[in-house]
């Protein structure tokens, strides 16, 4: 039956001509800091910006955000950089609710975008999708060397086998009389940490 | 140079005055102008409509009327853009394909003409009067004619240029769409002229005839007092 | 003109409040577009770009969906081909009743009212939770979108108010803000416990076999994360050959779409989770058979933007529900007409004063007005039209092609003009609206 089907379609696209793809240009060339430039987008979209050095200073600048280690929900990446012995909890074995009762969700980007002020997670087996999204405010930690100019830049190292998400600022919907409203269905706000740093 | 004075039906027989200003503004700049004789159409209703074999009949026709012309100049955006961009799409016989490519880049609106042929950046009007202009969809998406007719009026000094909201806007003439769909159309009309009175212009004009008289004709049932002229009659004035 | 669409449009231009609601959800999406209004020379390469990404990989569809449905099965993602909306239907029911299901969580797609899904699960007792805010407002109101990327967007905050005091006892408030609230705790409950998630795509890519999936709400994101399976819906013209490709087609969809720079989240998903599953319905439903209409196949080129309806004069006034199907404004008109093609559907492409605006503002340069006014050829020289429409044009002709006949009726309708008192004439369908002009006394003629 399934198979019928897709028969019936695949033998209905035959074309005698057929164009080949164009060389892609990519038409964005950034010419200033990237830290400058990811900043400002970053803020023109509604995110919250913090700095900070190194990761020695990370949840002193944690605290400055406002952020409460005791209901924040961190990913293993964030782990080993947060000096907190008190959250051991591993987000995976948690239900759907049981996640979505932690105020703060704590994760950290494999790359920032500086000409959208977006962020990209890769997302491996091991990973979990729910910090970034089911959380009321979504705390990304996000290193200096991490950054790049452009999402093409960044899509031609990666591979897409794993799932990916960009995520450019705090959720939002304009479905109400085209009025923007930040904090729909996704975190209410969003708080990056820029971490100097160049190691990671 | 010998002019073609191309002068549509709706010019023809309605605005006689507008057909002058044009020819006034070519012979003012040195041309001859010369009016073929039995002009009548270009067949854009029933292009429009979807009556492929009339308009080709239509074309052969006027064809055959501008058949030996070095350079034909027309008062209407929608008009010349008809014969410039759209007889090529027809299936004309061999004898009107023939003349159509001979004349090919000799059609011009009259605005066009003026800036992109003459390349004039003024002329001495003597024009006065607040006025806001229409941006027909013909001139500005088939023709590319956005600012310069703006600039035109900007630099008759008696003119005060009111550049009104929505100016880019359709005014819901599109031919034979005025009257199969004519309640839908007179409600685009209808915001057109609201946006015409708020710009508070005395005067609207634009470079095509059609939507001129159509936006006339709903200013007029509103009751509006604000006059609507071609932008010939405009640029003719004191010449 | 069918009295249908003619009482629709009249309900619609003659509603104050409708025509206020259009004229603000159209006009900011336009202003919004600033790559098109700051730097147009850039607008135009990056659309020429898109336009032969589409073209070839429309070219090549068949070879494209057979690489996306390798890579799919080699990543643990099931793969199912319908011809129609039947088959597709059923065949996701079929999953659901597997797993013996009755509810799932809905994220927004054209594609699924196209498919008329939701009536078809409801009606084989399936629970179904619309949760984009635009898509949860017309489910409540029971009402079908009238917009492609916003479709409550007739709505006025009042109307919706309203709406939600009756439905859910909420207070009545204008602030969207409280209106959203009540929204996003009411359907966070759905999230957390739903079983399967349904969605559309919005481009799958061919080499790396990813379902590319846009939106501003998060509602998506948590929709395909939480639920055990996921049931992606997507048209097989909705391929693009790689990852390179992807850049442009999602700065241009962002930016015709809503104005904004880039899209609030982007997944692109090319695994099944363990424990979880993830199913993807290649979808014809007529697209076939636009693919071989060598004048009309550029409408599969479509990425559902919704920039064609933002600037279209007609789709302003009239609103989405006027052109009777899933897809309205100038896209709409002619898939209507082309792709559904019910009796009365081949009038829509003549509901249009072919301004261009469309043709200008669409990012994959699809030639809408042309194609318009190409489908008004079609139905032409079908003979489909009016007795006195192809008599009245066969009149119009003669007399534009025979000078003395020109003249003796411009000056019989010259002298009947004497006749009448008054600086106007009256002209039917023209002058209920506007005054029309007299003739000039005197023609010009030399």
């Amino acid at each position: 039956m399934m198979n019928l089907n897709k028969k019936q379609i695949l033998n209905k696209l035959k074309r005698p001509a057929k164009s080949d793809l164009p060389e892609l240009i990519n038409f964005r060339e950034l010419e200033n800091d990237l830290l400058d430039i990811f900043k400002i987008e970053a803020e023109r979209i509604q995110c919250d910006i913090y700095k900070c050095n190194n990761i020695n200073e990370l949840t002193s600048t944690l605290e400055q955000a406002g952020v409460n280690l005791e209901e924040s929900i961190i990913s293993e990446s964030a782990h080993r950089l947060i000096k907190n012995d008190n959250n051991t909890v591993y987000s995976t074995k948690l239900s759907h609710s049981e996640l979505a009762a932690y105020k703060y969700g704590i994760t950290v980007p494999d790359y920032a975008i500086a000409y959208t002020g977006s962020l990209i997670e890769i997302n491996t087996i091991k990973g979990d999708r729910r910090l970034s999204v089911l959380p009321e405010i979504h705390i990304a930690i996000v290193f200096k060397n991490k950054l790049v100019a452009t999402l093409t830049d960044c899509l031609m190292k990666m591979t897409l086998d794993s799932n990916y998400t960009i995520i450019s600022g705090p959720s939002r919907t304009a479905d109400i009389e085209k009025r923007i409203v930040i904090g729909a269905h996704g975190p209410k706000q969003l708080k990056i940490i820029l971490v100097g740093e160049e190691k990671y | 140079m010998k002019i073609h004075l191309f002068t549509p039906c709706i010019v023809q027989e309605f605005y006689p005055e507008t057909a002058e200003a044009t020819r006034k503004i070519l012979e003012y700049l040195g041309h001859e102008v010369y009016v073929p004789k039995n002009q009548t159409c270009c067949g854009q209703p029933a292009y429009n409509s979807g009556y492929t074999q009339e308009t080709i009949e239509i074309a052969s026709y006027w064809l055959d009327r501008f058949s030996d012309a070095d350079c034909i100049v027309g008062p209407s955006g929608s008009c010349i853009s008809m014969v410039k961009n759209h007889y090529g799409n027809l299936d004309l016989p061999d004898s009107a394909k023939t003349i159509h490519q001979t004349l090919s880049g000799k059609y011009f609106e009259l605005v066009e003409f003026l800036v992109q042929h003459e390349k004039i950046t003024s002329l001495p009007s003597t024009f006065k009067g607040k006025v806001s202009y229409h941006q027909s969809c013909h001139l500005a998406n088939e023709m590319g004619i956005i600012d310069e007719p703006r600039d035109l009026l900007k630099s008759i000094p008696g003119i005060e240029y009111i550049e009104m909201k929505d100016a880019d806007r359709c005014c819901g003439f599109g031919g034979t769409f005025s009257v199969k769909f004519s309640e839908l159309s007179a409600t685009m009309t209808r915001f057109k002229a609201e946006r015409i009175i708020e710009s508070g212009a005395e005067f609207l004009t634009g470079g095509d005839i059609s939507c001129l008289m159509n936006i006339d004709g709903m200013l007029k049932k509103m009751g509006a007092s604000v006059k609507v002229l071609h932008i010939a009659d405009i640029l003719a004035e004191g010449l | 003109m069918s009295d249908a669409l003619k009482n629709r449009i009249h309900e619609a231009v003659t509603n104050p409040q409708l025509q206020k609601n259009y004229y603000k959800a159209t006009s900011s999406a336009v202003e919004k577009n600033e790559i098109r209004s700051k730097t147009p020379e850039l607008f135009e390469q990056f659309r020429t770009q898109a336009q032969h990404i589409r073209k070839h990989t429309l070219d090549h569809l068949e070879t494209y969906l057979e690489q996306a449905e390798n890579k799919f099965i080699s990543h643990g993602i099931k793969v199912h081909w319908a011809v129609d909306a039947k088959s597709a239907n059923s065949q996701a029911l079929k999953i659901l009743q597997k797993r013996g299901i009755k509810s799932l969580v809905k994220a927004k797609s054209m594609l699924t009212e196209e498919l008329e899904v939701n009536d078809f699960l409801i009606a084989n007792g399936i629970e179904i939770n619309e949760t984009d805010l635009g898509e949860f407002i017309i489910q409540v109101a029971g009402e079908k979108p009238s917009h492609i990327t916003a479709p409550a967007i007739h709505k006025s905050a009042g109307e919706i108010a309203r709406l939600f005091e009756e439905h859910f006892n909420l207070p009545y408030t204008e602030d969207e803000h409280i209106l959203t609230e009540f929204a996003r705790n009411y359907l966070r409950e759905k999230f957390l416990t739903a079983e399967v998630g349904i969605s559309g795509a919005n481009f799958i890519l061919a080499d790396s076999g990813t379902i590319v999936l846009v939106e501003n709400e998060g509602n998506i994101r948590l929709s395909t994360i939480l639920p055990k399976v996921h049931i992606v819906f997507v048209g097989i013209e909705k391929m693009l050959p790689n990852k390179e490709s992807l850049g442009t087609m999602l700065e241009l969809l962002s930016y015709s779409a809503t104005g904004q720079k880039f899209p609030g989240y982007v997944s692109l998903i090319s695994n099944a989770e363990p424990e979880r599953e993830l199913h993807v319905i290649f979808v014809d439903n007529g697209r076939t058979a636009l693919y071989k209409d060598s004048e009309m196949q550029e409408l599969l080129h479509c990425i559902r933007c919704g920039a064609c309806l933002n600037s279209c004069p007609v789709y302003q006034h009239v609103g989405g529900h006027t052109y009777g199907w899933t897809y309205p404004g100038p896209i709409g008109a002619l898939l209507t007409a082309t792709m559904r093609r019910e009796p009365g559907d081949e009038q829509l492409p003549f509901m249009s004063s072919l301004c261009g605006a469309c043709t200008a503002a669409c990012p994959v340069k699809i030639p809408l007005h042309h194609l318009l006014l190409k489908s008004r050829h079609r139905t032409q020289s079908k003979r489909i039209k009016s007795l006195s429409w192809n008599l009245g044009m066969k009149g119009f002709s003669f007399i534009s092609t025979h000078p003395k006949w020109y003249r003796m009726l411009m000056l019989k309708a010259r002298l009947l003009q004497k006749l009448i008192p008054g600086k106007f004439l009256w002209i039917p369908l023209w002058s209920k609206y506007k005054k029309f002009p007299k003739l000039a006394k005197k023609a010009f003629r030399k």
